[in-house]
């Protein structure tokens, strides 16, 4: 995915030339601060210095981390927001140092014709921003690669997360299995159960005719009894 | 190979010379130069230019995918775990259900065995019914002889206590079991406890030892007997058969044509029918 950076028609002032990164308001701030930095032979910044800035820069929160944002919504939203400001931050170098490179051509150019004092100082300011700036540049693009190795590496972290998860959503099958297979037989008992309650039932309410009928039987008998022995003391 | 050396050398010579005389003439000519100096101050602008610009985007390319990946990667994490939250869910609803139908299962059981005992409770109590309607039924009989005259009085009285008292130790007998030594949870068991201590049945090797053999001469014991008991037997039917044929040959001697009685078989080494003596 490639961008344009917008063309830049007006002149700078040698003020707006050395001015660091300014974003606009409720932007991210820039990944380049005005601290000193740490390089190496080759005028890169050291893989040290890298690594501390971009830690500097995830818990002051430009960076966006996935293990701190509520959501990936959230998370998203704070990702294409840094995107958009590496955008802005690079076209705001790339333009001076368009600006400034063409000056220092222009000059030499001039050179060429009037070898003055003023021109070979001319030459040597813009000669200078020129190197600042292509730092500028070059610090950015170092900063966008190590920022895109740490995202791989926390990439991985997720995707062992991931695998994790996944691990413990297989156990977690396995036991709904086991379950199911618990709640099958369990039923089954369960039926079985109920069908025995409802078996004794049925006896109960035999046992009771049985019993009803045998209390009126008693209850007749007695009063033949009654009966027959009054008749016989009449 | 000489000759291709030299001419390399003559063809930068060639070269140099051309560049030496174009460089003379644009001096010659100062806009000439300018334009050139421009067009090469352009050229070499544009190409820095374009090579920082693509230094840029390739790794901005890079970045913008590496975030898009991690999105996904963060997206699948994200759905994993709703589906293990689902997935417990799931789970702790099943237990629940599970622990549910456990539940239910111990409770039918519990129930059934309850319906149980009331059922044989009720069948106890039909017995006992039915023992006093057999009771009252007797006593009408023989309340009825006693009416119309066939049996004296006494008789009522001696045929209708026992029938009483018999009926009064069945409920009596009935009741008392039930309530004490009767098991509360199954009809069917007896209780053992209260009234004496348990039996101490010590399960030891020595004890079982002793056991056993006193079972294998308890076994002996009986197969002798039964081998003696046989012998005595068949010496007895021995005897008896030898009287037999005594008596016999006595009773031939009176009356020649009756029957031997040395032809019935012997339970031991008596001679079979067909083979017996005849006269």
């Amino acid at each position: 995915m490639s961008f344009k950076c917008q063309e830049q028609t007006s002149s700078f002032t040698d003020t707006e030339v050395n001015a660091l990164y300014q974003p606009v308001p409720k932007a991210n701030p820039g990944l380049l601060g005005n601290a000193s930095i740490t390089r190496d032979s080759n005028g890169m910044i050291s893989s040290s210095e890298l690594t501390r800035m971009i830690a500097s820069l995830k818990k002051s929160g430009v960076i966006p981390d996935p293990h701190t944002a509520p959501t990936s919504t959230a998370y998203m939203a704070k990702v294409n927001a840094f995107l958009g400001s590496v955008q802005n931050e690079y076209c705001w170098y790339e333009s001076r140092y368009k600006y400034v490179l063409n000056k220092l051509f222009s000059t030499v150019q001039q050179g060429y014709r009037s070898n003055s004092g003023e021109v070979q100082m001319a030459i040597q300011k813009y000669l200078k921003q020129t190197q600042d700036l292509n730092k500028k540049l070059n610090d950015l693009t170092q900063m966008a690669g190590s920022i895109t190795d740490d995202i791989l590496a926390s990439s991985d972290t997720l995707s062992a997360e991931v695998a994790e998860l996944n691990a413990h959503i297989q156990d977690q099958k396995v036991k709904l299995d086991k379950q199911n297979k618990i709640i099958s037989s369990g039923e089954a008992a369960a039926t079985i159960r109920k069908e025995m309650v409802r078996y004794t039932e049925e006896k109960a309410r035999h046992s009771d005719n049985l019993l009803k009928m045998y209390g009126f039987l008693n209850i007749v008998v007695l009063g033949l009894l009654v009966y027959v022995y009054k008749a016989a003391s009449d | 190979m000489t000759d291709l050396n030299q001419i390399i050398n003559y063809t930068q010579i060639f070269q140099d010379v051309e560049l030496a005389s174009a460089i003379g003439q644009l001096k010659k000519d100062p806009q000439a130069l300018s334009a050139f100096i421009n067009g090469q101050q352009d050229k070499v602008f544009k190409q820095v230019v374009k090579q920082k610009e693509n230094t840029f985007q390739k790794v901005y390319g890079d970045l913008n995918k590496a975030t898009k990946v991690q999105e996904t990667i963060l997206l699948y994490d994200e759905r994993n775990r709703d589906l293990a939250k689902i997935q417990e869910q799931v789970y702790e609803n099943q237990k629940q259900s599970a622990d549910a139908i456990d539940e239910d299962t111990n409770l039918a059981g519990r129930k059934s065995e309850m319906n149980e005992w009331s059922v044989n409770n009720k069948k106890d109590t039909l017995f006992v019914f039915s023992s006093i309607f057999i009771m009252l039924s007797g006593l009408l009989l023989i309340t009825v002889l006693w009416r119309m005259g066939l049996i004296s009085s006494y008789l009522w009285v001696a045929l209708g206590t026992p029938l009483i008292i018999i009926c009064i130790l069945i409920i009596v007998n009935r009741s008392q079991y039930t309530d004490t030594l009767r098991n509360k949870r199954y009809w069917n068991k007896k209780i053992f406890e209260g009234k004496y201590d348990k039996i101490p049945v010590p399960i030891c090797p020595d004890v079982l030892q002793g056991l056993e053999k006193g079972l294998d001469s308890a076994r002996t014991f009986a197969q002798k007997a039964v081998v003696q008991g046989a012998n005595a037997f068949a010496q007895g039917a021995n005897a008896v058969a030898q009287g037999a044929n005594t008596f016999a040959q006595g009773a031939n001697g009176v009356t020649p044509s009756a029957p031997s009685l040395a032809s019935a078989p012997s339970p031991a080494s008596a001679p079979s029918p067909a083979s017996a003596p005849r006269k």
